[in-house]
């Protein structure tokens, strides 16, 4: 099941909660339903893939402050928010702090698959992502602090010559560190190297 | 010795001293005349057994004959011319008179002292008492020269004499001691007689008192031997009604009593009991219903006290009338209760039937009622009249008044008392005569009821089964009736009026509540649509993808139901929230009624992040409420608590709503926040209309939630919860009466 997609209902109405799921279910996704921000968290697991649908208005933790604690846990899970008619400032809040979407209740079935289907493209997307990070930062963790030194003078644009001179070394191993490094990359070209790193680099922040 | 003096005989009692002398006179005649024989009788006399002396004016002895000389212990050369005073004749006597001057007296004039008895002396001293017959010796001249004196030794006899005084002085002591202790006696006696007169007086006085007592008395005394009486005072005849003693007399109490007493209880058995009580304890003090010769009943205070009188055991009974007491006291017991009843809230119906009731109480032969004017003052309206027969009071509801409408129409007509003594006779009930006749009614009297203003608000009578007309005590009774009906039914209408602002004010508030809600109610209406269109679309799809399992389908449509359900009841509560409720009184569980409330207030609470706890009490007993005014006042404190909490960290805010019973009296319900709480500044004021501590509202919320409260007879106040927040609590009588 990890690698199941799941749509996390959390909704403190039960009611709204249980026919959320049903209607979802139908087109063939897999739920989870929750009854407060609090009992998700003690479940929840950053790894497993999925979307969230998530109430905005709930006694106890509210639907924003689950989103924080779930940017706190550097969670990536896409969050659509429940709103109703009067809490869309409060949506707006929401999006400006990552949100994918909101749907306001009673729900438009087909709007609201729509969005569930988009998110759980963005997460599959974001997780691809991710783990592709993953793989980049292991090779960038394999270079010796000097190949790093020569790669991040590479990215630069420096030539062999420039890097020789920058640390004072001879050109012959300037050329030897950047084949260690271009094969630790597995990178085919220079602007694919370049390519890695930057991408590496804004994902960490 | 024939001449004898005729003195000789002149002192019969002194016979016995004299004898020896006469017997010496008999023998010689004049002693003088023997002394002057001599010598010729010189021996004779000589030794004569008797003391003879002669001695002259100067009281010196010039004879003293041999007897004398061996009686006195004097020969003749040692006496003759001696004075006798000093020799023979001691200065004083024993009894202390001066014989010197004795002898001086007889021998200056012996004539007067022919008999003398005076102390004597021996030569040795020895005192002798000497009778003397003295006789006096004239010379030629016929001049005094000598006396001769004769004397015998009386000594014995004085002796005899002396003890004979004595004896005679004990008896003179004794007679007096006797004397005396009679004397005492006597005062005793006196005394006796006196105290005994005194107790005598005393006894009559007491006697004449306590006639006058027993028969100026006002209560009834009698005096009660076997079971029946044989004595009684004249209030006794008065109080029981009877003309003559003959008519109480021979009967008992049980012939004057009831056959029930106010409790029911047979008035024989009662009787027995108290009087058993009596004779147990002494006597005996109680309350009983005693009837007049002519059967009319009063109540009476009575004090039995068993005695024994001559030998007889009887009962002392005194009987106190206390009807005029009872009834103002029963008048007083009324009023109080009308005037408790008013201030408990009880409705006008049970007031006026509680007044009619304490009213018939005083008299079980009386009938009442309470009728009222409509409000076009028009037509008569039912009041209260338990005792009149139902036919009878729906006959009258609904009469119009006027001038000659019966009793009650006539008076609440013309503002003024009707009096008829006799229904079947009256102008006035001519057309009530059969209605009259089928309810047993024979006279009635009413009195209008009136208003402060002198409005008149309907009439108070008392109907009799029998012709009567009333007495002076009943026109105050009936006048007093009707006053404390009017105080009951105009203070009823002003509760009623103000009952009206109040729950009109209530009405207000909570639309004006229901207006600061509208959002949250939305959403609590959106929450079971929204789920219903989720159930349907689900099921939709689920039949469009022909992916049909009849078993979840059903399940879901179920669901659908009980959304739709929830949605109108959340409907159906605003809509009687905001409706024009009037104090309807019934039987609620509290906590059911809690429940409901919280609907309307529940997405207030879910948008502000504030749980709402619940620890109601099982099991309560219902309360009479009007629930849409409870809940208000639920919801004003649920949502006072909300906002209180809106500055609380998320996390914590919560509620605590609780229920339970105080004791059998009352149930309380506390709703506490664990918000920042007032300060006691502000606790102080939290109830007063238009204080608010909010930058938006009123003011009104907590002044309307406690007085209406209040008009269901409960108390809420504010206290601090615990270190942090605010509690407020409610009580709600579990018995409205």
């Amino acid at each position: 099941m990890p690698n199941t997609a799941t749509v996390f209902i959390v909704d403190d109405d039960e009611a709204v909660r249980e026919s959320l799921k049903w209607m979802i279910e139908s087109e063939g996704y897999t739920t989870e339903t929750y009854a407060s921000a609090d009992d998700f968290l003690v479940s929840f697991d950053k790894s497993r893939p999925g979307c969230m649908l998530l109430d905005i208005r709930m006694p106890g933790r509210n639907g924003l402050e689950l989103q924080q604690e779930l940017v706190v846990r550097d969670a990536v899970i896409p969050i659509i928010f429940i709103t109703a008619h009067g809490t869309v400032p409060t949506a707006v809040r929401a999006l400006k702090a990552g949100a994918v979407d909101f749907v306001m209740k009673p729900f438009n079935d087909v709007e609201l698959l729509d969005r569930i289907r988009s998110a759980l493209e963005a997460d599959k997307r974001n997780r691809e992502i991710q783990s592709a990070n993953a793989v980049i930062d292991e090779r960038i963790a394999s270079l010796t602090p000097r190949e790093q030194e020569v790669m991040d003078l590479v990215i630069d644009g420096n030539s062999n010559k420039t890097i020789a001179a920058e640390l004072e070394v001879s050109t012959k191993t300037v050329e030897a560190h950047r084949a260690k490094v271009m094969l630790k990359m597995q990178a085919s070209s220079v602007a694919e190297l370049t390519r890695m790193v930057i991408q590496q680099s804004t994902a960490a922040h | 010795m024939t001449q004898v003096s005729d003195k000789s005989v002149k002192n019969p009692d002194s016979r016995d001293t004299r004898e020896p002398l006469l017997q010496l006179e008999s023998l010689f005649g004049s002693t003088a005349d023997i002394a002057r024989a001599a010598p010729k009788y010189h021996d004779l006399v000589n030794e004569a057994a008797g003391i003879i002396l002669l001695w002259d004016t100067a009281g010196n002895i010039s004879f003293f004959n041999k007897f004398a000389q061996s009686f006195f212990g004097f020969d003749e050369k040692e006496i003759i011319g001696r004075n006798v005073v000093g020799t023979i004749v001691p200065e004083t006597e024993h009894t202390g008179r001066d014989l010197a001057l004795q002898m001086y007296k007889i021998r200056s004039n012996p004539e007067e002292f022919e008999y003398n008895e005076n102390e004597n002396i021996k030569k040795n001293g020895e005192r002798v008492w000497i009778a003397w017959k003295n006789k006096p010796v004239f010379d030629e001249n016929g001049k005094l020269s000598e006396i001769l004196s004769v004397g015998i030794d009386i000594s014995e006899r004085k002796q005899l004499e002396k003890r004979l005084l004595e004896a005679h002085d004990k008896l003179e002591l004794r007679v007096e001691e006797r004397t005396k202790e009679l004397e005492n006696s006597k005062k005793i006696l006196e005394k006796e007689i006196a105290k005994h007169e005194r107790t005598e007086r005393l006894l009559k006085e007491s006697a004449e008192k306590f006639r006058t007592i027993f028969n100026s008395s006002t209560d009834a005394i009698m005096l009660m031997e076997g079971d029946k009486f044989v004595d009684c005072n004249d209030a006794t005849l008065k109080i029981f009604g009877c003309k003559n003693r003959e008519d109480f007399l021979g009967k008992n109490h049980i012939d004057f009593s009831p056959p029930t007493q106010a409790d029911g209880t047979d008035s024989r058995q009662a009787a027995n009991q108290i009087m058993e009580t009596a004779f147990r304890t002494g006597n005996n003090f109680f309350e009983w219903l005693h009837c007049r010769l002519n059967g009319e009943v009063f109540p009476a205070e009575i004090l039995i006290t068993p005695m024994n009188i001559i030998g007889k055991q009887m009962l002392l009974g005194t009987v106190r009338d206390i009807t005029e007491r009872k009834l103002a006291e029963a008048k007083f017991e009324g009023r109080s209760k009308v005037l408790e009843l008013l201030t408990a809230g009880a409705t006008l119906e049970s007031i006026l039937s509680n007044l009619v009731t304490t009213a018939e109480a005083l008299n079980p032969k009386m009938l009442c009622s309470v009728v009222l004017l409509d409000e076009e003052q028009k037509h008569l309206l039912h009041g209260a009249a338990p005792s009149l027969p139902n036919f009878y009071n729906r006959a009258i509801d609904g009469i119009e008044i006027g001038p000659e409408v019966g009793s009650c129409g006539t008076a609440a007509y013309t503002g003024k008392r009707v009096i008829v003594g006799d229904v079947y006779t009256h102008p006035y009930w001519v057309s009530f005569r059969d209605l009259a006749e089928k309810a047993g009614i024979r006279s009635c009297w009413s009195e209008p009821v009136s208003a402060s203003s002198g409005e008149v608000l309907g009439a108070f009578a008392i109907y009799y089964r029998e012709p009567r007309l009333p007495t002076e005590s009943d026109i105050r009774f009936i006048r007093e009736s009707a006053q404390l009906a009017g105080i009951a039914i105009e203070r009823r209408q002003s509760d009623e009026q103000s009952r009206m602002l109040r729950d009109e004010l209530a009405h207000v508030a909570r639309i004006s509540t229901v207006g600061e809600m509208a959002s949250g109610l939305a959403h609590e209406i959106n929450q079971p649509l929204a789920a219903i269109s989720n159930y349907t679309k689900g099921c939709i799809r689920r039949i469009e993808k022909n992916d049909i399992d009849i078993d979840e389908l059903s399940a879901a449509l179920t669901r659908i139901t009980a959304q739709a359900e929830r949605a109108a009841k959340v409907i159906q509560n605003l809509r009687e929230f905001v409706s024009k409720g009037e104090l309807q009184g019934e039987r609620f569980d509290i906590n059911a009624l809690i429940n409901e409330a919280l609907v309307l207030v529940q997405s207030d609470a879910r948008q502000h992040q504030v749980s709402i706890n619940l620890k109601l009490a099982e099991y309560l007993p219902e309360v009479v409420v009007d629930r849409i005014q409870i809940q208000q006042v639920v919801l004003n404190l649920v949502r006072n608590g909300i906002e209180a909490l809106s500055g609380s960290d998320i996390s914590r805010r919560s509620i605590m709503i609780t229920t339970l019973k105080n004791n059998d009296e009352e149930i309380e319900v506390g709703i506490s926040d664990n918000g920042p709480g007032l300060n006691h500044e502000i606790l102080d004021h939290l109830f007063e209309p238009f204080y608010t501590t909010k930058p938006t509202g009123m003011g009104m919320g907590l002044a309307i939630s406690q007085t209406i409260i209040e008009s269901h007879g409960g108390v809420m106040h504010a206290e601090p919860n615990g270190h942090q927040g605010l509690s407020i609590r409610f009580t709600l009588p579990l018995e409205r009466k």
